[in-house]
């Protein structure tokens, strides 16, 4: 799922106390299942918000709506009845969802509520870790399924890079696997060790964010 | 006259959340409320501490209460296992959310109590007042 967490409260306030009436837009998908901004932490926020600008002077009205996807602009449409009227909007879901709000209702600011910092797995109840970076160039298959550019501090190719502790524990973070570590024991385990001898090349980043902005067409889809 | 002392005179709001298997057999109802001198009682039974979700406190001192007041079973004796659990880690939870923006963490407790009778029910209410009574009327009142 796409990761996001609140940004700091105060940072939040201080972004709305100009305002009068808000509408706080949460979203059901990615941001609920990381407890950031599904409908549970929408109503969370809101009344905290509420009193923590009551407590500085401010009196904001802020109302709540909780889409099931801010990534698509049917849903999105739902808004527009609440939209016409408030001053301001705060988005809790992640960046593309942020942006299709302040698009479709431009020239009305849209605050963002989290920031959204990476894909993740739910590891355990309220436990997430990275698993892809959305590299553009997937070598799962070379790594026996552990990503090393997520998962690595480095994003070595061709690892590890000789600071794991002995407890295959990261250099960077003790609490944090060395995946290289992982992804040798796995190879042994499977009998193709010499795999990893292989020298993998440099990674071709053009099509990730390196590329320049995405943009992708597939003319059998379009209408 | 400060507001902190203001509020010492003042009749505190408390709003007190109850598992209904806590309650005594005698004891049981809905919800009920007692108003005295200096403390306004409101009580309000759950099915399970556990389904006391974070909004709903944060609501309740939105709309002006003083304080609020969680009575959840022991530990070993949660009818659904993890439940009052549960609810302690959402009382801290907010606890921490209150004193990030500048309230007192006080204003929400949490009690793990059995058979526990209406009057009891108004102590704990009264031990949670007299916790906020010093740091003065919640800011949300009257709004």
């Amino acid at each position: 799922m796409i990761f996001a967490e609140w940004k700091p409260l105060d940072e939040l306030v201080d972004k709305l106390k100009a305002h009068k009436k808000v509408l706080l837009v949460g979203c059901a998908t990615c941001v609920a299942e990381c407890a950031a901004g599904g409908e549970k932490e929408t109503e969370t926020l809101a009344p905290l918000l509420t009193m923590a600008l009551k407590k500085q002077g401010h009196t904001v009205d802020i109302t709540t709506a909780t889409l099931e996807k801010q990534c698509e602009w049917e849903f999105v449409e739902e808004l527009a009845e609440k939209a016409a009227n408030v001053d301001a909007i705060m988005s809790l879901a992640c960046g593309i969802g942020i942006q299709a709000l302040a698009e479709r209702f431009d020239p009305m600011p849209v605050y963002p509520g989290v920031n959204t910092s990476s894909l993740t797995i739910r590891e355990e109840d309220g436990v997430w870790a990275g698993r892809c970076a959305a590299c553009g160039d997937c070598v799962l298959d070379q790594t026996f399924g552990f990503c090393p550019i997520a998962r690595c501090a480095k994003s070595l190719l061709n690892g590890p890079c000789g600071g794991t502790r002995k407890d295959g524990k990261c250099e960077v973070n003790e609490d944090v696997d060395c995946i290289w570590n992982l992804i040798v024991e796995r190879a042994e385990q499977r009998g193709q060790l010499e795999s990893l001898a292989e020298i993998r090349k440099t990674k071709n980043w053009s099509n990730s964010r390196h590329g320049g902005p995405k943009k992708v067409v597939r003319e059998d889809l379009k209408k | 006259m400060s507001k902190k002392t203001q509020n010492s005179n003042k009749n505190v709001e408390v709003v007190v959340l109850y598992c209904q298997h806590g309650l005594s057999d005698d004891a049981k109802g809905s919800d009920w409320s007692q108003k005295s001198t200096d403390v306004s009682v409101r009580a309000i039974m759950m099915p399970c501490s556990s389904k006391i979700e974070v909004p709903y406190i944060l609501k309740i001192l939105q709309a002006g209460v003083d304080a609020v007041e969680i009575v959840a079973c022991p530990e070993k004796s949660c009818k659904f296992l993890i439940g009052s659990r549960r609810a302690e880690k959402r009382i801290e939870y907010i606890r921490g959310l209150l004193e990030k923006i500048g309230y007192e963490p006080q204003r929400v407790g949490i009690s793990r109590k059995l058979s526990q009778s209406p009057e009891k029910l108004i102590e704990l209410a009264k031990a949670r007042a007299d916790a906020v009574r010093s740091v003065g009327t919640n800011p949300m009142k009257g709004e």
